[in-house]
């Protein structure tokens, strides 16, 4: 029998703030910032090329607007758990690790 | 039915309701979750701008060169220096519009004359570069014909001015000429700048807007700004007098050119004043530069048109600012002019581009240190070995920027030497 733990918001909202910051590191460091230039129309080299600007720029916005928002969310869900004292688990997940937010761990049985 | 068996009922129907209106546990994790989003984007995204905005010290300097100009400087100093390089980036422009590779020229010679104009340490390679930036063209000219540099559609067509000659040519040449004798004079130049005009002014007389045309049958706000800014300049210089028709042009424009809604000069418009459907209204990305060029016409008139320009098409949205390319409720249709616009916004990067240099010129320091947040934001600024250029803009975008941030010198100089 498989248990299921619940995962905190804030787990979940850092986990997803990191897997879109490696995104954008990927996308950097392929050198895709070269292509934003479809931004003014000039980038006329393919449609790889136009491709890879366009993910670039999604990347990076994602980056610069959800991350951050993502980071602080995880904070404020860590401290309404820490002053309720109660947690709020969240949708769950057949991760093993333990939580380690504030919040009483209860696996649920299946 | 009894008392008690009535209040079973009651009861029951109540739990019944409290437990239909109970949401799924699933379903309250994700309202939660999305509380706790919408909270932190509530605090997030009001500063977001903060994390891109810089002291407009860093772009704008009241002597010398500021910062981010001289690094931006650097980038483009070295690929106009090298005739390879030089030709490589002209010929990425010119593929994708010819338009570009010809005013990513005159804006490079505008901001290296007033480079040299800050700093006398550029001067020697300025006039080098500026030198062979005229050439070239005039030699391309020469060899391709009058044509070369105007889009597909200024090959074809009936011209209502014979013999056919675009004033956006002519006009932006003999700019290029003007600012270059400013800085020092060339004698070689001066019969050069002297036919331009004497080619422009009769075209320009034969209107009854007094307006030659760019393309066939079209006339642009932008072009005919640009020559009058050039007849302005060799009247400094040479000592000629076209006083008769700035005025008449600014008493016709103010009369005949003026969107009845927000008081701004329309953009395109026949030989005859009727407004073209290329550019019936006013556009951003023609008013910000004609409200610069009538700066040493009328300057009157434009700090009025940069003041409507700036209510019309001016915006800022949580610190960051940008142009519209047409005032709300008089959208036109996207174009090589107006760039890929932003939906709901209807911002356009060629017209912020353009609104820099005006919120520069006519130093409007908030709307500017909020346009380069957003330059900072979006324009993709990148550096490598001591330059700088923005990726998401062009050559002939980055030359925009770089006579945004050193604007000023030249503009004085014609003012100075008008007194005079």
């Amino acid at each position: 029998m498989k248990t299921k733990r619940p995962v905190s918001h804030a787990r979940r909202f850092l986990r997803d703030a990191v897997v879109l910051s490696v995104l954008f590191l990927i996308a950097h460091l392929l050198g895709l910032r070269q292509y934003t230039s479809v931004l003014s129309g000039t980038a006329s080299c393919g449609s790889l090329r136009r491709l890879g600007g366009v993910m670039y720029l999604t990347f990076y916005f994602l980056f610069v607007v959800c991350v951050p928002v993502l980071v602080i969310a995880a904070g404020l869900a860590r401290a309404l758990a820490a002053v309720t004292g109660s947690g709020t688990p969240t949708a769950s997940s057949e991760d093993p690790q333990p939580d380690d937010s504030a919040e009483p761990q209860q696996p649920a049985l299946r | 039915m009894t008392g008690p068996c009535k209040d079973v009922e009651t009861a029951d129907r109540k739990r019944g309701d409290s437990e239909s209106m109970k949401l799924s546990p699933r379903l309250r994790r994700a309202v939660s979750a999305l509380g706790l989003l919408a909270v932190a984007a509530c605090i997030w995204v009001p500063c977001l701008h903060l994390l891109f905005r810089r002291d407009i010290g860093q772009y704008r300097a009241t002597q010398g060169l500021s910062p981010v100009a001289r690094e931006l400087a650097s980038t483009y100093l070295a690929v106009w220096s090298d005739p390879l390089l030089r030709e490589r980036e002209l010929a990425t422009m010119r593929r994708r519009n010819p338009e570009w590779d010809f005013m990513s020229r005159t804006y490079m010679v505008l901001a290296l004359a007033n480079m040299s104009l800050r700093d006398s340490r550029y001067k020697d390679e300025a006039i080098e570069i500026i030198d062979a930036i005229i050439d070239d063209t005039l030699d391309r000219e020469k060899a391709e014909g009058h044509t070369h540099f105007l889009l597909a559609y200024g090959h074809r067509g009936s011209w209502a001015v014979d013999p056919p000659r675009s004033i956006f040519v002519d006009g932006e040449i003999a700019l290029m000429i003007a600012a270059r004798r400013l800085v020092e004079e060339k004698p070689t130049y001066k019969q050069h700048l002297t036919e331009r005009i004497a080619l422009m002014v009769p075209r320009m007389r034969q209107s009854p807007v007094l307006c030659a045309e760019s393309y066939p049958g079209e006339c642009w706000l932008f072009c005919n700004t640009v020559a009058l800014a050039a007849v302005r300049m060799g009247d400094v210089l040479d000592g000629t007098d076209h006083s008769e028709l700035l005025e008449s042009w600014v008493r016709t424009a103010k009369a005949e050119l003026v969107d009845p809604q927000t008081g701004i000069l329309i953009s395109a418009f026949r030989v005859d004043g009727t407004p073209a459907p290329a550019g019936p209204g006013p556009e951003g990305s023609s008013i910000w530069m004609a409200a610069h060029m009538l700066a040493v016409i009328d300057p009157e008139l434009a700090r009025d048109q940069y003041r409507r320009a700036r209510r019309a098409l001016g915006r800022s949205f949580l610190g960051f600012g940008y142009s519209r390319e047409w005032p709300r409720g008089q959208e036109g249709a996207m174009d090589i002019d107006s760039g890929p616009l932003i939906p709901i916004f209807g911002a356009s990067a060629s017209a912020s581009g353009l609104a820099v240099l005006a919120a520069a010129a006519f130093e409007d320091e908030d709307y500017l240190r909020r346009l380069m947040t957003s330059l900072e934001c979006a324009g993709f600024p990148t550096a490598a070995e001591g330059g700088l250029r923005y990726q998401a803009s062009n050559q002939v975008g980055d030359a925009v920027l770089l006579y945004a941030m050193t604007e000023g010198p030249l503009w004085q100089e014609v003012r100075r030497r008008a007194r005079r």
